[in-house]
């Protein structure tokens, strides 16, 4: 007993914290690792009870006779996540390596300032930032009524509820997360290098090419983790986006816990989810390592 | 004559670029900016607009903002948010300040790399996985305190947020300063009161800030674990931008707004400041 | 003459995988009211030795007595010395008067009695008008002179100094040299003093202990450092030296023959404990060595093979007939003109007192 509350004073100041994430976090996750192994219950929740049936569930469908049939359904929500995951990053990749480079080689209050202004909207509320897009993107949104003023188009394209739109809302909402690691790599990088570089008879492109992108790629793996992680388990903007016709893992984990009352199929996904971010951590991990004491030093 | 000459060299020397610049890349970043600001622009544009529709202009009209504000699931909505952001904040920082302090500070924890994976956890796991277990944990212990139930979910979320800069500006400050104090006949205890606390202020209101950020803006925790009657504010914004979209949702969008980029920049100004 | 602090086989080992031994043993006496310095390069172990007498760090073995009393498992705040930082560590959100006072206040002086002695402190070093601001308004030099004043308020018996002026650019830290002595000399409190620059510890010290490995190598006057080096290591981080392995050979009255190889051999003073055949390193500060006319009695002989002008010196490098290479350093005439060019035949003569013979 004593022996019990030396160790509770020695760690009472990480204690609350522990607690709270160990407690609310650790063993819910823990939890709905179990919930995907139950027979769901049509009322939520799930019942006692080991089944796969959440892996018949991905692969197969009940036809009209109760048989099982091999169905691509919700394989096919599977691998677009997927896809609109990676294009999501190489978008933001394209996009925030520049910006990360322009914004590396200003000075010093502007460097500040240009990064605020990137973080700024990333504080901001993330269903409002989503629906801003609805704005523009919708028939009589910004960019339909200005192509058809200036007379390109005669009828509105349709912009809104297209798998493009939910890119184009998944790279706006997660740049920052390519940029911010970018510019760190790319701050640090010591100037003389690209120096050396143009001495040595490099053009300013072949310095990007030999010098600065292979320094930056630390910042680049990171970043592109730190984006393709949310996009993954998005849910606001296939939503808002999408329109609900393009569904991505997270709407469908989301469906199974409400109206689709299957919360074990619904946990299963999630686990999903969590296994596919964990090794892009993974990756992480090892890409830091590996590259963390050389860039300390 | 030669003096003219050296000037014009001066000049051109002057003009030219630094060696990183690239062609092209300025443009490039200010078109990124537009892009990053613009949708926003448009939607704090058309909560001025005094007719119904939210993407033709008709005309300045503040209209909307009163409607919102009299709105009673409006004004619901929004006092469940700044409850649940308040207390929330002030759990998450107090944990979060201890948590810093011990990690740092304290030679005798073992096991640090552990707890501070276990405390930036929640920044990890991907919102939707957090949200559904947080439900199904909630329902199968029974748990239902109506708002209660979201402050917990928002607490455990808040907590990395707030331990970030804390723990930065721990780190950030010259160990010495402890050490100096003890040598001048400090205690432990006038140590962290005197020394360590006063210094700290500024990462611990810029982690108040950010929870309170995150706990207002955040969505779909909040919409899975929320019970009916416990609406906030951005779990009603879906409902009405489902229904359809009108100005008014743009007005409440708008105060939103304000209020995070007021909040990001106060605590962006705090700790810049020493 | 009291001993103000004794160390006795003092031990520092950081736990760690694997552990670092920072200190293997230190045994030393510093007087009261003495200027002290450690002298010696990074990772000798001087700042370890310096965090022992503060209390920052715990002692892995050994002893450590302040006045007499044992003080090897004390707290620093209940050690009467204080430590003047590397980078001062003010505490940056109080102003400087506050800063100056922190010492005595928490000693449970009241605040009016701190606030003035802490102001004639602040006068001392010349900053009286300057108690109301904040440290980061205060220039580096100015910031040296606040901690000095802060460590120096609460009266301690011993002031620790961890290489308070390295942060200083040259001009001011020669300032504080005088401005350090000047207080010291005022306070009469005993200085114990951290560097690695051997102009400092030379110019300021009334003794040094030159460290290195986590030993104490020699501890002496700056004079005696200089001149009689304990061995190779002093020899060669305190000024210049040439060495050379020899083999004494037989005494002739009070000067020995030391045999270098076949053709060379110094005369030096005879030591005590060096017997015939016992294998020594030679050592010999290159200003010791002059050029004399060629046929003189024991000369060396050699060519100038490089010169370097160094303003009111000029160091040469002569190849000896053995094909070693020797430094000369010479006063430059006030005409400027080198004794000898490149490539001409010198001789080179060392007076037997200035050699200075150390045991392998």
């Amino acid at each position: 007993m004593k022996k019990l509350f030396n160790i509770i004073d020695q760690y009472k100041g990480v204690l609350p914290s522990a607690l709270m994430v160990g407690i609310f976090m650790l063993i819910p996750i823990l939890i709905i690792v179990v919930y995907s192994f139950m027979i769901p219950n049509p009322n939520g929740g799930g019942r006692t009870g080991f089944s796969f049936d959440f892996f018949q569930k991905l692969f197969f469908c009940r036809d009209l006779f109760d048989n099982l049939v091999f169905s691509t359904g919700y394989l096919k929500i599977f691998f677009r996540s997927m896809w609109i995951s990676i294009i999501a990053v190489i978008v933001s990749l394209l996009v925030g390596f520049p910006v990360a480079y322009y914004i590396a080689t200003q000075n010093a209050d502007r460097r500040n300032f240009l990064v605020l202004l990137i973080t700024i909207p990333f504080w901001t509320n993330l269903l409002i930032r989503t629906y801003s897009w609805i704005l523009v993107l919708r028939d009589t949104g910004l960019v339909n009524s200005m192509l058809i003023s200036s007379g390109i188009i005669n009828e509105p394209i349709t912009l809104l509820y297209t798998e493009g739109a939910i890119i184009l809302g998944l790279v706006y909402t997660y740049v920052p997360f390519m940029i911010l690691p970018i510019y760190a790599s790319l701050e640090r990088l010591d100037i003389r290098l690209i120096e050396a570089s143009r001495d040595l008879y490099t053009t300013h492109w072949g310095a990007l090419r030999y010098v600065v992108i292979p320094l930056a790629m630390p910042g680049i793996i990171a970043g592109s983790i730190l984006v393709f992680i949310p996009s993954i388990g998005a849910f606001i903007a296939p939503e808002l986006l999408g329109g609900g016709k393009n569904l991505m893992l997270g709407s469908l984990v989301q469906l199974q816990f409400s109206s689709g009352r299957n919360w074990p199929f619904g946990s299963a996904l999630a686990v999903i989810i969590m296994a596919i971010v964990l090794i892009a951590l993974l990756i992480q991990a090892r890409n830091s390592r590996k590259n963390g004491t050389e860039i300390v030093h | 004559m030669s003096n003219s000459k050296i000037l014009q060299a001066d000049i051109k020397i002057s003009k030219s670029k630094d060696i990183r610049s690239l062609p092209g890349f300025s443009w490039f970043t200010l078109s990124f900016f537009i892009y990053l600001y613009l949708p926003l622009m448009i939607l704090v544009f058309f909560s001025f607009n005094s007719s119904s529709s939210a993407t033709v202009w008709e005309g300045f009209s503040i209209d909307w903002y009163f409607k919102a504000f009299a709105n009673d699931d409006i004004q619901r909505a929004t006092k469940n948010s700044l409850i649940i952001a308040v207390v929330s904040t002030f759990f998450a920082t107090i944990f979060a300040t201890m948590a810093a302090l011990a990690l740092s500070r304290n030679r005798k924890i073992k096991h640090k790399p552990m707890f501070m994976g276990l405390i930036i956890l929640p920044l990890m796991v991907p919102e939707i996985v957090t949200a559904v277990a947080t439900l199904t944990f909630f329902s199968t212990i029974g748990l239902s305190l109506g708002i209660g139930n979201i402050i917990i979910a928002h607490t455990v979320f808040c907590i990395p947020f707030a331990y970030m800069p804390i723990r930065a500006r721990l780190q950030s400050m010259d160990k010495n300063l402890e050490v100096a104090a003890q040598d001048l006949y400090a205690n432990k205890w006038e140590t962290l009161r005197l020394i360590t606390l006063p210094i700290l202020v500024p990462g611990i209101f810029s982690g108040a800030m950010l929870a309170f950020i995150i706990s207002i803006d955040d969505f779909i925790i909040t919409l899975m674990v929320a019970e009916a009657g416990s609406n906030t504010l951005p779990i009603y914004i879906y409902g009405l931008v489902r229904k359809g979209i009108t100005p008014e949702i743009n007005a409440i969008s708008t105060i939103l707004l304000i209020i995070s980029i007021m909040f990001v920049t106060l605590s962006y100004w705090i700790g810049k400041k020493r | 003459m009291s001993v103000a602090i004794k160390a006795d086989n003092l031990r520092k080992i950081y736990s760690g995988n694997p552990p670092v031994v920072a200190l293997k043993s230190a045994s030393l006496e510093i007087n009261d009211n003495e200027f002290f310095t450690l002298l010696g390069p990074s990772g000798c172990g001087k700042t370890t030795l310096l965090r022992l007498i503060a209390g920052f760090e715990s002692i892995t073995a050994g002893e450590l007595c302040l006045y007499g009393n044992n003080i090897s498992n004390l707290p620093p705040e209940i050690r009467p010395v204080n430590t003047v930082f590397q980078h001062y560590s003010l505490f940056p959100h109080m102003t400087i008067l506050d800063n100056v006072a922190f010492g005595l206040r928490r000693l449970g002086t009241d605040k009016n009695k701190a606030n003035s002695v802490a102001q004639e402190m602040l006068d001392l070093v010349h900053l009286g008008e300057y108690g109301a601001r904040k440290p980061d308004q205060l220039s580096g030099g100015q910031q040296q002179r606040v901690a000095l004043a802060r460590a120096l308020t609460p009266q301690p018996k011993v002031l620790l100094l961890d290489e308070p002026l390295s942060a200083l650019d040259l001009k001011l830290r020669q300032a504080m040299r005088s401005e350090l002595k000047r207080l010291q000399r005022e306070t009469g409190i005993t200085f114990v003093f951290v560097t690695h620059d051997q102009e400092e510890a030379l110019s300021m010290s009334d003794r040094i202990a030159v460290m290195s490995a986590g030993e104490i190598q020699q501890i002496a006057t700056p004079d005696e450092i200089y001149e009689r080096p304990a061995n190779r290591f002093v020899a060669d981080f305190i000024g210049d030296a040439n060495f050379y392995d020899a083999v004494a050979g037989k005494h002739k009255d009070e000067l020995v023959e030391y045999i270098i190889d076949d053709i060379t051999s110094l005369k030096g003073q005879r030591v005590e404990s060096i017997k015939e055949n016992d294998k020594v390193t030679l050592a010999i500060r290159p200003e010791k060595v002059s050029f004399v006319k060629a046929g003189d009695k024991d000369t060396l002989a050699g060519t100038v093979s490089d010169i370097m002008y160094l303003g009111n010196t000029t160091d040469y490098l002569v190849i000896l007939q053995n094909n070693e290479t020797i430094k000369v350093r010479a006063e430059n005439h006030h005409n400027g003109e080198a004794i000898a060019n490149v490539g001409e035949p010198v001789s080179l003569a060392i007076n037997p007192a200035a050699l200075r013979i150390l045991k392998k």
